[in-house]
């Protein structure tokens, strides 16, 4: 293992990330694994989700009726009131308030799209308190 | 247990429906395309890693079991904290949204004078799955906090970079996130562009990973806006 981190630890947090390490945990408490091995596996899990959200290809407008909708990717907007701002080594963390997340087309699945059509298409979520952290796009890779 | 389902549920009505008011609401039939999207991401990620850790495995001297215990119990735990509505290792029937189902039921054969028209079936929706993400949100917030680990806390936000400043990050805003919200709304993404015009911000966000209200989401791209 090189000492340099090509890949961003930040999914760790996500659920997918948590429920790893939680089990990774419950295997080193059992005297399963190594805790060596398991940071050899959080390593691979980075490279794996980083990759994973990189090339997937997301297309929420799978129905019929939709497919004519806008046209192509799912889009987040993000709307609500900055609460606070922070920039520290390229990493930046907003908390905002009073937040919608809107999702173009994504209320829609594939099964429903029929019967769809006079609902709201696009997913909206609502919520007081919203944390952002974000790693640079670029430094990645390099 | 019922019994407090019930009661959060006569308990949040009037709130939940104030809510929703001019806003979409989340219906509890349909399971967002988002979700599935995640869900996806998710199942490919567990596929990839399992494989790319089995020499390591090997190297190490473990045995396989002991990876396929690691697969299971992944998967059960991500299953539980259901975020997601459904993996594909699941059966249909044993899951898809049926914890809404029950609910509903349970609101039924207490109010048998329900009525049955469509309007007040979609109301119904609505109220559900509200109480539903309040107590997942709960159940979720207990269990997380019970189960802050050793290599969580290690990996805190910024330690990608450079740890050598994380006590600087800890400010008050940290400690309260970590006390109310450590696992609450986050967004776990890679931003391209973030612009201040005076008080006015935009930034341009990629390759997230959401968590709101209980639910996960994915995005490829996001733009986001908002005042401070």
């Amino acid at each position: 293992m090189s000492s340099i981190q090509p890949y961003y630890e930040l999914y760790r947090r996500s659920t997918i990330g948590i429920t790893l390490v939680e089990s990774l945990d419950n295997l080193i408490n059992e005297g399963k694994i190594e805790p060596q091995l398991a940071i050899l596996i959080l390593t691979t899990f980075d490279k794996s989700i980083n990759n994973n959200l990189r090339d997937m290809n997301i297309n929420n407008t799978v129905g019929k009726q939709t497919s004519g909708v806008g046209g192509t990717a799912n889009k987040f907007t993000i709307k609500g009131d900055l609460h606070t701002y922070r920039f520290c080594d390229d990493v930046w963390t907003l908390i905002i308030k009073n937040c919608i997340l809107k999702l173009d087309n994504g209320n829609v699945s594939q099964d429903d799209a029929e019967n769809a059509v006079s609902e709201n298409q696009d997913l909206e979520l609502k919520c007081d308190k919203l944390r952002i952290v974000a790693c640079s796009a670029k430094k990645q890779g390099e | 247990m019922n019994t407090f389902e019930v009661q959060q549920h006569f308990a949040s009505e009037d709130i939940v429906e104030q809510q929703h008011d001019g806003a979409q609401s989340i219906n509890s039939k349909i399971v967002p395309a988002a979700s599935k999207e995640v869900g996806k991401l998710y199942e490919n990620i567990i596929s990839q890693v399992l494989q790319d850790i089995k020499p390591l495995f090997e190297d190490h001297g473990v045995d396989e079991e002991t990876l396929q215990e690691l697969q299971k119990l992944w998967e059960k735990k991500l299953v539980d904290s259901k975020t997601v509505p459904k993996f594909s290792w699941q059966d249909d029937e044993d899951y898809d949204y049926e914890e809404d189902e029950q609910q509903e039921q349970n609101y039924n054969s207490e109010n048998n004078d329900a009525s049955n028209t469509k309007k007040e079936e979609n109301e119904l929706d609505k109220i559900t799955t509200e109480d539903e993400i309040k107590r997942l949100e709960k159940i979720k917030k207990e269990q997380k906090n019970l189960k802050q680990t050793a290599l969580l806390d290690n990996e805190e936000v910024n330690s990608d970079l450079d740890d050598s400043d994380d006590d600087y990050l800890n400010t008050d805003d940290d400690i309260e996130d970590n006390n109310n919200e450590e696992n609450g709304n986050i967004i776990l993404c890679q931003y391209e562009k973030v612009v201040r015009v005076k008080n006015k911000w935009k930034w341009v966000l990629k390759d997230g990973v959401v968590s709101c209200n209980g639910k996960d989401y994915c995005f490829k791209k996001a733009t986001g806006e908002s005042d401070w």
